[in-house]
């Protein structure tokens, strides 16, 4: 079953853990899905974006909200679930029939179908630019040429990334000015989340949490990559840690899991990419992040390799590392930091 | 030379329309299965073939959305260019002893201008829904194309070289003795390549990528989305018969019927081309283009020396 997930609060971390389940397929955009899944508490900043993604889910439609109390009275005629992914699955399985049964029962939009500003001629939400370029109408902003290193005049187009890319950290919003596909400037957002401030409560297995979450954070970073067999393979594994009995059992399939992912050939392919002071580049990162997520699981540990970096250091650390990049590093770059993570995510923020 | 069995225009249509037809169900069955087997998941041929039909019969009744002010017209042709040309791609490539639906004698020639104008085609889709994502896919898919189509254009050359013909169907008897994939060692890696690229599959899944939101399809929905997929996957059964009959012997082979070794050698081309997308990681544009250049186009040349001194 194709199912778009929008993560909000507390959201993220448990979605990557549904791309282990074989029952539902996590696609990357809403119009390839039959089903959208609001996980965790969409912030207030975030709302007219996630009904942005809900209408472009093709008719007919079911939306499912998984633990999003505060978000599933935005989104009219969802099913509503608080228990574990078997119960997503049940969830998505029966809104899915009665879809089939009655396609008139489609999840209705939730936005007029109207211009985001009204065209007022030149000026802000104007044509403004030069002969057919640049300007925003109706407050889109048109490409541009813009000067490039090699002297060059570059149509320059600048584009909103998030704060619902399915290759971004939920709630990250990533401003770019692109040239082809490299970038010129580059801002990172994470305004509505709030980074890793729930973070503050110490989980029962502090080490198991972190082991989870940095399993989450590698299914996520694979998917990524291309590699989504391998992602759903460590996404199964996430879902086993908590409670787990045989720690040595897991820290061995994750040993496997690991030298599966090495010989993919990811981490030459991310040789060189995302350099930033003090961390290298994002093969080393993630290096670092799978042997840590081996160690926790092996010898109990709490490796600082599995820290997230939070939003603030990551703003000043790819000041210099994202601009003049491919868009493609730029999401490598990214995704190896866990920008705005939370340490413990599988009880708290991820 | 074996005899040419000549098709009708109709029974050739139909021959190459099932063909890619069942061709492509095989391809989806195929990678569901090596996805499970790679994700760990309990591995059954019975979840993995009735996959297909379950995913077009989620697909097809989907409302086909389209996005402010698409170009239509290229929207709707670029999934049927692409088809097309795996059609006629595959028109020149022989099913089995002497059966090839058009039977001329510069298919590797036809074969070639399919692929090179495969480009175009992947272009115009990621172009025509007036979108970033699926533009920026076609952007990136056009600053590769150029690296793996000379590839393309070597291998070939040499792989007609021993046949002294441009002929597909000569290529294939020219393998009576001994098999290109021996005699030239190189050619099959390096056509595996460019099948990789132009089905941009794998580590060259550049173009549909998950960093992008599914690129070039990341507005499809509906038919769009069904047609776009089916075409790839009509288009990979197409050079995976290219491949088994260049490079693997067609249709040469003991004890079974001639149609039947192209099928497994198809098959096993198709299987390898898979599990290459589930266990080697996506390149990225930029580090593939310098690999091209600096590595593989030299092999390329290599490889036609070889050709070249094989067949003085």
């Amino acid at each position: 079953m194709p199912v778009f997930a929008a993560a909000g609060v507390g959201g993220w971390g448990q979605t990557q853990e549904l791309r282990g389940v074989p029952e539902l397929r996590l696609v990357t955009t809403p119009r390839h899905a039959s089903v959208l899944l609001v996980t965790g508490t969409v912030p207030e900043a975030h709302l007219v974006a996630v009904q942005r993604v809900h209408d472009q889910v093709p008719h007919p439609r079911a939306v499912v909200t998984w633990r999003a109390a505060g978000t599933a009275k935005r989104m009219p005629g969802a099913t509503y679930v608080t228990g574990d992914a078997a119960a997503v699955v049940t969830a998505v399985q029966r809104a899915w029939s009665a879809l089939e049964a009655d396609p008139w029962s489609t999840a209705v939009d939730q936005l007029p179908d109207v211009e985001p500003n009204e065209w007022r001629g030149i000026g802000p939400f104007g044509q403004g630019g030069e002969g057919m370029m640049g300007g925003t109408p109706y407050g889109r902003p048109m490409a541009m040429t813009g000067d490039d290193p090699d002297g060059l005049a570059l149509d320059e187009l600048r584009l909103t990334l998030g704060p619902f890319l399915d290759a971004l950290p939920a709630g990250l919003v990533l401003d770019v000015v692109l040239q082809g596909e490299v970038l010129r400037e580059a801002t990172l957002r994470l305004d509505a989340l709030g980074g890793t401030a729930a973070d503050a409560t110490l989980p029962s297995e502090p080490s198991s949490a972190m082991a989870r979450s940095g399993l989450r954070w590698l299914a996520h970073a694979l998917h990524v990559e291309g590699l989504d067999a391998l992602a759903a393979r460590a996404a199964a594994l996430a879902s086993r840690v908590t409670g787990a009995t045989d720690r040595a059992a897991l820290s061995r399939h994750a040993d496997a899991l690991m030298r599966r992912v090495r010989r993919t050939g990811v981490l030459r392919n991310l040789h060189d990419v995302g350099v930033v002071p003090g961390s290298g580049d994002a093969a080393h990162r993630w290096r670092e992040r799978m042997d840590a997520i081996v160690c926790a699981l092996r010898d109990n540990q709490m490796p600082d390799a599995l820290e997230p970096t939070r939003l603030d250091t990551a703003r000043d650390l790819l000041a210099d590392a994202l601009p003049g990049s491919t868009l493609t590093a730029a999401i490598s770059t990214i995704v190896s930091l866990d920008v705005g993570g939370a340490r413990f995510g599988a009880g708290t923020l991820r | 030379m074996s005899d040419v069995v000549s098709l009708s225009p109709m029974l050739g249509v139909a021959v190459i329309g099932g063909t890619l037809a069942i061709g492509a169900y095989g391809v989806v069955v195929i990678d569901r299965l090596l996805y499970a087997a790679v994700a760990g998941w309990p591995l059954s041929l019975a979840w993995a073939a009735a996959q297909p039909a379950r995913e077009v019969a989620t697909v097809i009744r989907r409302q086909p959305v389209t996005t402010e002010a698409p170009d239509m017209i290229l929207w709707v042709l670029a999934p049927a260019a692409y088809a097309g040309l795996a059609a006629t791609a595959l028109s020149v490539v022989p099913l089995g002893p002497g059966v090839v639906v058009a039977d001329v004698r510069t298919g590797i020639v036809v074969f070639g201008a399919a692929e090179a104008l495969a480009i175009v085609a992947i272009f115009l889709h990621g172009w025509a829904p007036n979108s970033p994502l699926p533009m920026i896919a076609g952007y990136r898919f056009v600053g590769v194309a150029l690296s793996y189509e000379l590839l393309s254009m070597f291998v070939l050359i040499a792989a007609a070289l021993p046949a002294e013909s441009l002929s597909i169907g000569a290529i294939v008897e020219s393998q009576q003795g001994l098999w290109n994939v021996v005699r030239q060692p190189l050619g099959l890696p390096l056509f595996l390549v460019v099948t990789a690229g132009v089905t941009f599959t794998g580590p060259l899944d550049i173009v549909d990528a998950n960093d992008i939101a599914g690129g070039g399809a990341a507005e499809d929905s509906g038919m769009a989305h069904l047609a776009w997929a089916a075409a790839r996957a009509a288009m990979l059964v197409a050079f995976a018969a290219a491949a088994a009959a260049v490079f693997l012997g067609g249709w040469i082979g003991p004890v079974l019927p001639g149609a039947m070794w192209m099928a497994l050698k198809t098959l096993a081309v198709v299987v390898t081309v898979l599990a290459g997308r589930h266990l080697l990681a996506r390149v990225r544009p930029e580090r593939f283009v310098r690999l091209a250049w600096t590595v593989l186009l030299p092999l390329a040349f290599l490889d036609l020396a070889i050709a070249g001194a094989g067949s003085l």
